[in-house]
């Protein structure tokens, strides 16, 4: 049953501002519920079945939010990352992320594409009397 | 002097504003901002006309018919806006 | 005519402000705040555009605090194009 607290504010701006797709959001659990382990990207590819290339985009753009860390080793192929957050309130938010989206997983990925990922969109969509919510 | 200056930097200023809604268009493909690139577009070339027909002259006021087909075009872009959001399931 | 015009372009801008800042004040989006108070100084400037022309046309010459205005509601509109129209990554 869906509670009626709201999701927490860290949450809330955490997305807005680190994830920008469900992939990025289902690569960022997968990693974050193991994190003694290290992962390359045809790992997360066999869990995560959309694309190796994609997979590839999606570890990398976690690595430069601080989310993950990598190590190379002999080439981008072997390339492994692991969930190491560079901040205690990242790993905070990034917990309390994970139970968010077990409670409630609609609500979390519509927060993903919701108008504050999108201010253009929030623009167009000001000038429509009748709003679809 | 001062007056013509800030015609200028108005100018320009609808110019850059109608230039982000172009662009904002090529990445959204919302029509709504290409409408509105265009009446901002419109705008700048009001400021362009009012700085060289004489503000004493008789038919100055009609410039100002520049700046209601801008404000025009804007009328139909939210019209055309709430049509399309019906037509949508 | 003339009349018609300015407020027409009075009534759009001010429907333009309207919906911009009451949505902005529902979802938070700061583009719609700065976009909304271009509209609002580009109302006013129209207002001011009517007082200039029609009330008072030979009393004063409000020429520099209309250009003033829109000069103003553009660098806030040009200033939320730029840094919130996007989301950082």
């Amino acid at each position: 049953m869906e509670s009626h607290v709201p999701v927490p504010e860290s949450v809330v701006r955490f997305i807005a501002s680190h994830i920008r797709s469900l992939e990025q959001l289902e690569v960022l659990l997968l990693l974050s519920a193991q994190p003694h382990r290290d992962w390359t990207a045809a790992d997360v590819y066999n869990v995560v079945r959309s694309s190796e290339a994609s997979i590839f985009e999606r570890l990398d753009e976690l690595r430069m939010s601080g989310l993950l860390s990598s190590v190379e080793s002999g080439g981008s192929v072997a390339k492994t990352y692991r969930f190491a957050p560079s901040s205690p309130e990242l790993a905070a938010v990034t917990d309390l992320l994970a139970h968010e989206h077990k409670e409630r997983r609609v609500k979390i990925v519509e927060l993903i594409y919701s108008p504050q990922a999108e201010p253009l969109k929030g623009f167009a969509d000001a000038f429509k009397f009748k709003k679809d919510k | 002097m001062f007056n013509q200056f800030l015609n200028g930097a108005i100018m320009t200023g609808f110019l850059v504003a109608g230039l982000f809604f172009l662009r904002f268009n090529r990445r959204t493909h919302e029509r709504l901002f290409a409408i509105f690139a265009a009446a901002f577009f419109v705008l700048a070339f009001e400021r362009i006309v009012l700085a060289f027909v004489d503000p004493t002259a008789e038919f100055q006021p009609y410039v100002y018919v520049i700046r209601l087909m801008a404000f025009l075009l804007i009328i139909i872009a939210i019209v055309d806006k709430n049509r399309g959001a019906r037509r949508q399931p | 005519m003339a009349a018609f015009v300015y407020i027409l372009c009075t009534l759009t801008s001010s429907l333009c402000a309207g919906l911009l800042l009451s949505n902005y004040r529902r979802t938070g989006l700061r583009l719609l705040f700065w976009s909304g108070a271009c509209f609002v100084c580009l109302a006013v400037g129209n207002v001011l555009l009517f007082i200039d022309r029609i009330i008072l046309p030979t009393t004063v010459d409000l020429t520099i605090w209309r250009n003033s205005a829109a000069l103003t509601g553009l660098a806030l509109l040009i200033y939320g194009l730029i840094w919130d129209a996007e989301r950082m990554k």
